[in-house]
């Protein structure tokens, strides 16, 4: 065991040697997470497996709101170092309060779309005003 | 000291918002304005993220007594009893002994912060690579076998943690691991702390708050917070061993890394039913049971400093994240801390206090004003605590793209975590204790060889 463990720990090997042992234990303690599923299934009279059943979203969720909130968020980070911060903020936070005060069957709500402006517009040039003027924060 | 003591009136307001929207946590409202210290010294920093903690657990009491709703997660027994109390109209009463209690137990955690903290250091000097490898290795099981679910993923997930800290170069052979060779350049010095705790406890949640469809909160009918029965200090009349009791409870389980605040509250309640003269009335609208409750979680503010400040070890996810200040600051917490710091180390213990006499202030006088926090829209907030997590991650190391990726990335996987039952607190201390595990493990096998 010491000339193993003084064989992984020579300087070329160090780098390697506790990453090993960590997904070792991670890949053991997930065999064991998975026998423990086993035996529940098991003792319950489920199947192991049921994809009939699981649902990984909630039932009925808001498909709009959480799919257009990561599609938003992706453009936001992509269109950031093509435009200011703050102009580039202003408009999707200005998207992101339209997304999330969206409600169902009232799509254009005109006193919503002006307050999102607000936010969007007093919010993105206030933050950049604050870290950037103020605190001297570098920002994309 | 003006600007100090503004700052942490400016973190207990806004820490107290955040508590009091259900889905916003203390941790989060951490998260969120660590960046914002990125402009200040260690201690001023300080003084605003501890006003954010302290103000964080202590608003979760806001929509617990007027809406049944938690809005932390240490003031689920809150409700048991402010609720009831809030239906036959005794709101403001309500709300005024939570506070109070809150305040005391906030104090109470104080005095064993202040006490507890430099024995434990000192005693923690002394001790060798291997032992500082055990307690590291001793706290993460605590906190994976505390963890909500099974013990088991809470140790996977800890373990993750660990997995994932190790992602970069080692710097005692500069040789990179687990590093794909098109991010040999980001990836240099592993993924950093900042977009990986915003992601998991900001984005992550606004993931969670948009499945749900940004729901609203109102008050209930019946409920409001002009009400018959006022509050008196003689409500805490014969109430003085609840309070040490229950405030001590949440200390102590705030000093036992990843117990959370929820534990706390939970035991403290039950306690408080076991001794209680009246155990039938608790849960119906019983203000002791109120009591055990608020002292308790913040008991737990002062009692999760304690590892924090003497072992490097956070007690919870929002102490974890306070790592991220010291860091910043490039200033080491652990054993050697304090004896280094004496001066950092009693603007803490001052911080703390002002932090709670003002979490007493602001809630306590405007009650009415506070109570209408519940009402804040997450659709309005969120948007805005995105624009701060995108600053904050893309400052973390002044202007690299990929770390504003990481924390979209990291919101994905907290996200995907909560669904499949893995919990994220021990994935995130894994990830901070990681190095020093690592470190400690090669010191003390290179020592006994």
């Amino acid at each position: 065991m010491q000339q193993f463990l003084k064989e992984w720990l020579k300087i070329r090997n160090m780098h390697l040697f506790f990453p090993y042992l960590i997904a070792s234990i991670c890949a053991l303690l997930f065999v064991v997470i998975l026998i423990q599923r086993a035996i529940k299934c098991k003792k319950d009279g489920t199947p192991f497996i049921n994809f009939k059943n699981y649902h990984f979203f909630k039932p009925g969720y808001d498909k709009v709101k959480l799919w257009g909130s990561l599609v938003l968020f992706i453009l936001y980070i992509i269109a950031l170092p093509e435009l200011h911060f703050a102009w580039a903020s202003v408009i999707f936070i200005f998207l992101f309060n339209v997304l999330f005060d969206m409600k169902p069957g009232k799509l254009f709500d005109i006193k919503s779309i002006l307050i999102s402006a607000v936010i969007a517009f007093v919010g993105s040039w206030g933050v950049w005003y604050l870290f950037y003027q103020v605190f001297n924060i570098t920002l994309p | 000291m003006i600007l100090n003591l503004g700052l942490a009136l400016l973190g207990t307001a806004v820490g107290i918002i955040f508590g009091a929207i259900p889905g916003m946590t203390a941790t989060m409202a951490v998260a969120v304005f660590l960046p914002m210290t990125y402009a200040f010294q260690l201690v001023p920093a300080l003084y605003l993220l501890l006003g954010l903690y302290v103000g964080g657990i202590s608003g979760g009491l806001i929509p617990a007594i007027l809406i049944n709703v938690p809005g932390t997660p240490s003031s689920v027994c809150t409700g048991f009893d402010g609720y009831p109390m809030a239906r036959r109209g005794e709101s403001e009463r309500a709300l005024k002994v939570g506070i109070t209690a809150s305040f005391l137990g906030g104090m109470i955690s104080l005095i064993v912060l202040a006490l507890l903290t430099p024995p434990l250091a000192k005693m923690a000097i002394k001790f060798s690579a291997i032992e500082k490898f055990l307690i590291i290795l001793f706290a993460m099981t605590v906190i994976a076998a505390l963890s909500k679910g099974s013990m088991t993923k809470g140790v996977f997930s800890g373990f993750l943690g660990v997995l994932l800290s190790l992602v970069g170069e080692l710097s005692m052979n500069n040789k990179m691991r687990m590093v794909p060779s098109f991010l040999s350049d980001e990836l240099r010095s592993g993924f950093q702390l900042l977009p990986l705790l915003i992601g998991l406890f900001a984005i992550c949640q606004m993931f969670q708050e948009a499945e749900k469809g940004m729901q609203s909160n109102n008050l209930d009918e019946g409920v409001t917070v002009e009400g018959a029965k006022k509050f008196s200090f003689s409500d805490f009349k014969g109430q003085t061993v609840n309070v040490i009791r229950s405030s001590l409870l949440g200390t102590f389980m705030g000093i036992l890394p990843g117990v959370g605040g929820s534990a706390a509250s939970l035991i403290a309640y039950s306690q408080t039913k076991s001794f209680s003269k009246h155990p039938e009335l608790m849960g119906k609208g019983a203000p002791e049971g109120l009591i055990a409750s608020e002292s308790s979680n913040n008991g737990l503010t002062g009692g999760a400093l304690v590892p924090l400040l003497s072992l490097g070890i956070p007690g919870d996810a929002t102490t974890a994240v306070l790592i991220g200040a010291f860091l910043l600051q490039g200033i080491q917490v652990g054993p050697l801390f304090i004896g280094q710091h004496p001066d950092i180390w009693n603007q803490i213990l001052l911080a703390l206090f002002a932090c709670n006499i003002l979490m007493f202030i602001v809630m306590f006088f405007p009650i009415k004003l506070i109570s209408q926090v519940v009402k804040v829209r997450s659709a309005r907030m969120y948007p805005v605590i995105l624009l701060m997590c995108i600053v904050g991650a893309y400052a973390t190391r002044s202007g690299v793209m990929f770390d504003v990726w990481c924390l979209l990335l990291f919101g994905i996987v907290g996200y995907v975590m909560n669904k499949i039952g893995l919990p994220t607190a021990p994935f995130l201390i894994g990830f901070i204790l990681g190095g020093d595990l690592e470190k400690y493990f090669i010191e003390a096998v290179k020592g006994n060889n």
